[in-house]
């Protein structure tokens, strides 16, 4: 064995509890990086996985398209399959659905669709069914059907029930599906398009779209083709994006991570090797007396990292397949069975983890042996680097005391272990911040959502006064925690808004200059209440000026415009008032661009389009719906329902996942902050033992020894809490940015985890605090005699 | 023949009001084989003079040919297989790696350069050196005596062209720096070794075979001792 490997290897021992900091250090760095790299392939794997269960593994659908276009399908030779479903008959019989009668509509579908099935299995002939689950029927129930064909001939025929698919929507409640009908001519056909590959998956399926003679429509802001679909969630799985610029969000959102925990766990490791050179700076001093090279004293540099990233690598692997496999366990848990994650361990996230890994030990080294190099035979023999001798001293101690002066002449003589310090509790706290950053972030997320969420009902058939009556005794209010009922119009007004509009209006509409608005009518108590806060003496129309898009409230209109419009050529002109902020009493609900009337407008612009919306909220959206879906059997009245619950507990989910998977990363960080600021700080006490030993040795009592000790820690946290503060103000402001692009803004102040930082200060003063003087305990009990010798040896 | 050379070598720390003149101009030659004690007060420049003949601290200005070769004009690296080869340096406080034992730190400097051990001229050194019951023990398991010989054994290890000693016998008591001095003074004659002495005990310094004095950084006095 080379002097090289066993210098390395005696040191590691010599010093185990410096070992162990160091190992942490890298085992929690590994275990970080093999987590994300884990994380990141069970999730996409997983997500694909559903989709794929789900049968939504498409990458676009081709909605009301004649059958026989199916040619062009085979002739692109991008298309790896297509697949359908086709309305082929409807029934002389009648479903009947909260009063209103529908005919059964029958679909014939292809080999590879998939449905969401709650029992059974898919059709296999034109004699066997799928049904949905708001039908009263069983498996293996015969449906006897009198069908009418394209050409209205009717005719008789039986289906067997062989399956029950998940209904995703009242209107396809009354859908059969079978399968093998013969068809040649159909025009209402879905199509689902399977691309042979996804790079530039939207620009094949433009080409397509264009084929086939669809529309161009930007109604919804970009690119899109009437009747074409894409599946954009599960194209984002292969990293493809419609708009180039969520590509640059997520991008850079994940280089931004990416870098920084390589940054800053190469600071962390670099800063535990640090100390660990600093131990051994007379040592290496020695060394390069007596001829050790540049070359090979980086080589004992090298090698430490080689020895502790051999045990710590596979600790690190062990530690983060356990940690993603109780992860993954509480989210399964936390999702309930709306998705099911499956760990997956993908060797090319692994290789990437694990060079990535490397990569951070290596240049951690690197630094650390770039360092080492300098390390000049005369610091081993003088010990004296760091003096520098500076006139102004003899001033400070008179203005501020011995103490003072002697805690700033020991910073200032051991500068350089001191430096290690601060930059490491620097660097945690600056990596906790940026963490917690994140967490806020989606927490804001969450908190936005919350606002939305409400159940909607809808009739055009009856009555404000008779939907109250039917309302009334559908109420329960253990579930229902708040209501409200309009009375709406939609309609086209003539006015002067286009002039007027706002900028992020402009960005998401190509407005229209006779634009259409929700006109409702609110209860008296509630437009009386709108109108007293908003001091407004007449009764002339109130437009909602604050609408949500992307998360995100933006007014439609400058808000000191001046609008003056009316409803018809004929009609009264009216000056518009602007209700800049939406109204307290409104706040929670969903409205969309509207303006509020009093009765008597409301009365006067009566036209066809009339309905009377009930919006319920409710902190249970489950039982809400299953409130209303029990309404539904016993009311006369034939409702439009809509209950976006559903879709708010799945982002809950996800959202409460994604906090426990940072809330982890968090702990993870924590760990190594504590390990990393307890490690450098209590080396750097231990290494001037006998600095201490000298001062005492001199008269220092136990008393001035806690005040230079104190004021240490002070400056040392003082130093930390500044720069930290300003690294992660940085940090926080680059996220802020990096989250505005697009129309969402967030300013520094809304996303900066103010009560994380406050802990995290009070945390490193704390840490700091006590392990100088827990180290001090541990120096005042040693012999002054021995600590004085012991450098000598 | 001539061993070591040093030509107006001028050493200076700080710089205006704190300027101090380690070395002023300082000249001086040594045979082979010759015991050198170097002399002066504490602060007179003596250690400083012996950390740049050792290859460990650069002049302001001045040469140093040690066997004939100007040190100064060596890289880094090739300082340092200079000061593995070429000098053995003996100092003060002793020096050693903690974490080796007395045969690791003895043979350390043929161990750095990847050579075989001649564990003949080991045991033998090691017996002169009186450490042969110490072999495997670290240096906190040994007196202050023994440290410093195994420091010598590790400067007479590589058989350097000269060995430097920087107040080899100023941690010791009289008996042990009596066993030191007998040691330099041995290996001097067994092995014709040059030796660089630093000392400010002029009885000490009578050990040797020449003192040269120094005062603020010059040489005030060469004299051989007879």
């Amino acid at each position: 064995m080379t002097i090289i490997n066993q210098l390395t290897k005696r040191s590691l021992l010599k010093n185990k509890r410096r070992t162990i900091v160091t190992l942490i250090a890298v085992i929690l760095t590994s275990t970080l990086l093999f987590a994300t790299g884990f994380a990141y392939s069970t999730y996409k794997t997983s997500e694909i996985n559903n989709y794929q269960k789900m049968g939504k593994d498409y990458d676009a659908t081709i909605n009301n398209m004649p059958f026989s276009k199916r040619s062009y399908f085979d002739n692109y030779e991008n298309i790896k399959k297509y697949e359908y479903i086709s309305k082929v008959y409807d029934t002389k019989e009648y479903y009947t659905l909260n009063g209103e009668d529908y005919p059964y509509s029958i679909y014939t579908i292809s080999d590879g669709i998939k449905f969401e099935m709650d029992q059974g299995r898919l059709p296999e002939n034109d004699d066997e069914v799928v049904i949905s689950n708001f039908f009263d029927k069983n498996i293996g129930d015969v449906l006897k059907l009198n069908i009418i064909d394209k050409d209205g001939n009717v005719f008789y025929k039986e289906y067997k029930i062989v399956g029950i698919k998940q209904n995703t929507s009242y209107i396809e409640s009354h859908y059969i599906y079978t399968k093998g009908v013969h068809i040649d001519e159909v025009d209402n056909t879905i199509f689902y398009i399977y691309l042979k590959n996804k790079k530039k998956a939207y620009d094949k399926l433009y080409t397509l779209a264009k084929t086939l003679g669809l529309e161009e429509d930007y109604s919804s802001g970009g690119l899109n083709y009437q009747n074409m679909d894409f599946n954009t969630s599960y194209l984002k799985l292969y990293g493809v994006y419609q708009d180039p610029l969520d590509s640059a969000v997520i991008y850079l959102s994940l280089i931004l991570i990416l870098t920084v925990i390589s940054v800053f766990s190469s600071i962390i490791i670099y800063n535990s090797f640090s100390i660990s050179l600093l131990d051994r700076i007379k040592q290496i001093g020695i060394l390069r007396s007596v001829g050790m090279t540049k070359v090979q004293v980086r080589k004992l540099v090298f090698k430490e990292a080689f020895y502790v990233a051999v045990i710590a690598i596979p600790v690190g692997f062990v530690i983060s397949l356990l940690f993603v496999t109780v992860i993954i366990n509480y989210i399964n848990f936390l999702q309930n069975g709306l998705r099911v994650f499956t760990f997956k361990i993908d060797l090319s996230y692994l290789l990437i983890s694990f060079l990535f890994l490397i990569l951070t030990i290596m240049y951690s080294a690197f630094f650390t042996s770039m360092r080492a190099k300098e390390i000049t035979p005369m610091e081993a023999i003088t010990q004296n680097k760091d003096i520098k001798v500076k006139k102004k001293k003899r001033e400070k101690r008179k203005i501020f005391g011995i103490y003072v002066f002697l805690a700033k002449a020991n910073m200032s003589r051991n500068k350089h272990k001191y430096r290690v310090a601060i930059m490491g509790s620097v660097v945690c706290m600056a990596l906790f911040m940026m963490v917690a950053t994140f967490v806020n972030f989606f927490k804001i997320g969450i908190d936005a959502d919350d606002n939305h969420i409400y159940a909607r009902l809808s009739t055009s058939d009856f009555t404000k006064e008779e939907v109250k009556k039917d309302v009334q005794s559908l109420l329960d209010l253990d579930i229902t925690y708040d209501y409200i009922i309009t009375e709406k119009l939609f309609k086209q007004v003539d006015g002067n808004f286009d002039a007027n509009y706002t900028d992020d209006y402009l960005k998401q509409f190509l407005p229209s200059s006779h634009p259409s608005f929700d006109i409702i009518t609110l209860d008296d108590y509630i437009y009386e209440k709108i109108k007293k806060a908003y001091q407004i003496n007449d009764d002339e129309p109130l437009y909602i000026n604050n609408i949500v898009m992307n998360n995100k409230n933006i007014n439609v209109v400058k808000k000191d415009s001046e609008i003056n419009f009316q409803f018809c050529d004929t009609c009264k002109i009216y000056k518009l008032h602007l209700l800049n902020e939406k109204p307290k009493e409104l706040k929670k609900y969903d409205f969309g661009n509207t303006i509020i009337v009093n009765k008597e407008i409301f009365k006067q612009i009566l036209d066809d389009t009339y309905s009377v919306d009930v919006y319920f909220l409710s902190k249970n959206y489950i039982k809400l719906d299953e409130m209303i879906k029990r309404f539904f059997l016993e009311s006369k009245i034939n409702y439009y329902y809509s209950n976006n619950g559903k879709e708010y507990m799945a982002s809950l989910n996800d959202m409460k996942c994604l906090q426990v998977v940072l809330y982890t990363i968090i702990m993870l960080f924590a760990i190594i902050t504590i390990t990393s600021i307890i490690n450098t700080i209590s080396t750097s006490m231990y290494l001037r033992k006998r600095e201490m030993a000298i001062l005492k040795s001199v008269g220092l009592d136990n008393k001035g020894f806690n005040k230079i000790l104190f004021l240490e820690s002070f400056i040392i946290f003082l130093k930390t809490f500044i720069y930290g503060t300003i690294i992660s103000m940085i940090i926080v402001y680059i996220i802020s940015k990096i989250f505005s692009i697009g129309t969402v803004k967030y300013t520094l102040l809304k996303i900066f985890p103010t009560s994380y930082y406050i802990v995290t200060v009070i945390s490193i003063f704390v840490i700091i605090t006590l392990t100088v003087f827990t180290q001090l305990r541990k120096l005042q009990k040693d012999n002054i005699i021995e600590n004085i010798k012991k450098e000598n040896i | 023949m001539e061993i070591l050379k040093v030509c107006d070598l001028v050493k200076n720390y700080g710089q205006g009001d704190t300027l101090v003149k380690a070395l002023d101009h300082v000249s001086f030659t040594v045979e082979k084989g010759e015991f050198v004690a170097i002399v002066g007060a504490s602060g007179s420049g003596k250690s400083t003079l012996l950390h740049i003949i050792g290859g460990v601290d650069r002049p302001n200005s001045g040469k140093v040919f040690v066997d004939g070769e100007d040190i100064l004009k060596l890289n880094e690296n090739n300082l340092a297989i200079f000061r593995r080869r070429q000098v053995g340096l003996i100092y003060q406080f002793y020096n050693l790696i903690p974490i080796l034992n007395v045969k690791e730190n003895i043979t350390l400097p043929i161990l750095l350069d990847n050579k075989r051990i001649d564990e003949t001229y080991l045991d033998e050194l090691i017996h002169i050196l009186g450490l042969n019951n110490r072999i495997y023990h670290l240096p906190n398991e040994l007196s202050g005596g023994e440290q410093q010989r195994v420091s010598i054994g590790r400067a007479l290890m590589n058989r350097s062209a000269i060995l430097l000693a920087d107040e080899p016998t100023g941690n010791l008591d009289s008996k042990n720096s009596q066993e030191i001095v007998d040691l330099l003074k041995m290996s001097n004659k067994k092995y014709k070794q040059t030796i660089l002495m630093i000392t400010h005990d002029h009885n000490l310094a009578l050990s040797a075979d020449r003192i040269i004095t120094i005062k603020d950084g010059k040489i005030i006095s060469d004299e051989k001792n007879i």
